[in-house]
């Protein structure tokens, strides 16, 4: 039987699965911000771990494939990038001042805070990318020593918390341009973000879409090369 | 499977092993997956949006993109410890990290978009 359990089958049997159960979840619950696929599917695969006492690092390494396409879905994201380049073409300055100020701030802001209250490094460096989009704070993380597991929560928590609280914080502090709703959206709050900024209108998603990839890049060169 | 998809993919891990192979570099700040997103990127630029193949592998990735990062955020089960000991950082991190960071920026953009 455990032979079975420790096997790759076992661990992409169980990824598949946990990301489809988390997918109809979050389909039968009218897509609330808080269920995304991936948090339940995590919650899935780590409580399955838990209950059949599977080492961790056994089961990564059964599921190394899937993580390994991680990698290929960061490339992928050069398409979106693209797609949105006329957009960003027509608006640079005001992105790229924004942009620029918006990535110094939450990295700052984050790190800022909870290096204040001690820490240790890594949990530091797992802090930093919590607003860029997850297979790329993934591979920024590994490479400036943070852990991957960490930056991937932090990373939902700060999108759930962007998709949630957003409209409300918009309303309060009376911003209404979509331009401006849909930067906070997409580069605080990622693709999580990016889902309820589509919501809010066409413009706001395509602006919130069009950051990601762009305070993704900003948040990875400019961390690779503070912490080299 | 139709073999554009096949093709597609190739192209797009093409871009990934470039991207692995730029990483060897000594003093590169980028990961290996984000140089080759820039150079697809750049592929994209000067083809003109590239051709069907890759667009649709590229797609069929993005749609299914969280299934990917499973086995990464599965490790939060060996973190239990450190997440109750830093359980207050955190918190104030991701809140008051989060909504000074979404403030600043949505206010940044509104007064440069006037």
């Amino acid at each position: 039987m455990s032979a079975i359990l420790t096997s790759p089958h076992f661990a992409i049997t169980l990824t598949l699965l946990a990301y489809l159960a988390g997918h109809g979840l979050y389909r039968i619950t009218g897509k609330p911000s808080f269920l995304q696929p991936v948090v339940s599917g995590i919650a899935i695969v780590g409580t399955t771990l838990l209950i059949l006492d599977l080492d961790y690092s056994t089961y990564m390494e059964g599921a190394s494939i899937i993580h390994f396409m991680l990698g290929t879905v960061t490339v992928a994201l050069g398409l979106p990038l693209y797609q949105n380049l006329a957009l960003i073409r027509r608006h640079l300055l005001p992105l790229m001042v924004t942009l620029a100020v918006s990535g110094v701030v939450a990295a700052g802001s984050a790190t800022g805070l909870l290096w204040l209250t001690g820490t240790d490094h890594a949990t530091l460096m797992s802090m930093a990318t919590k607003s860029i989009t997850t297979p790329m704070a993934i591979s920024v993380t590994e490479s400036i020593g943070g852990y991957p597991p960490l930056a991937t929560g932090f990373v939902m928590v700060t999108g759930i918390l962007v998709a949630a609280c957003g409209g409300p914080i918009l309303r309060i502090t009376g911003v209404t341009h979509p331009a401006a709703k849909g930067c906070a959206m997409g580069m605080i709050g990622h693709g999580v973000g990016t889902t309820r900024a589509f919501e809010m209108g066409s413009e706001t998603g395509a602006f919130s879409a069009l950051s990601i990839g762009l305070m993704g890049l900003y948040t990875a060169i400019g961390l690779g090369l503070l912490m080299p | 499977m139709k073999s554009s998809i096949v093709a597609g993919l190739a192209i797009i891990l093409l871009f990934q092993l470039i991207g692995l192979a730029l990483e060897q570099i000594p003093g590169m700040p980028l990961p290996g997956p984000i140089s080759g997103m820039i150079l697809f990127f750049l592929y994209l630029v000067i083809t003109g949006g590239g051709y069907d193949p890759e667009r649709d592998a590229a797609r069929h990735l993005l749609i299914h993109m969280a299934l990917f990062y499973i086995p990464a955020g599965a490790g939060i089960v060996t973190l239990g410890a450190l997440l109750m000991e830093q359980a207050l950082g955190i918190a104030l991190a991701l809140t008051l990290g989060t909504l000074i960071a979404f403030v600043t920026t949505a206010h940044l953009m509104q007064w440069l978009s006037r």
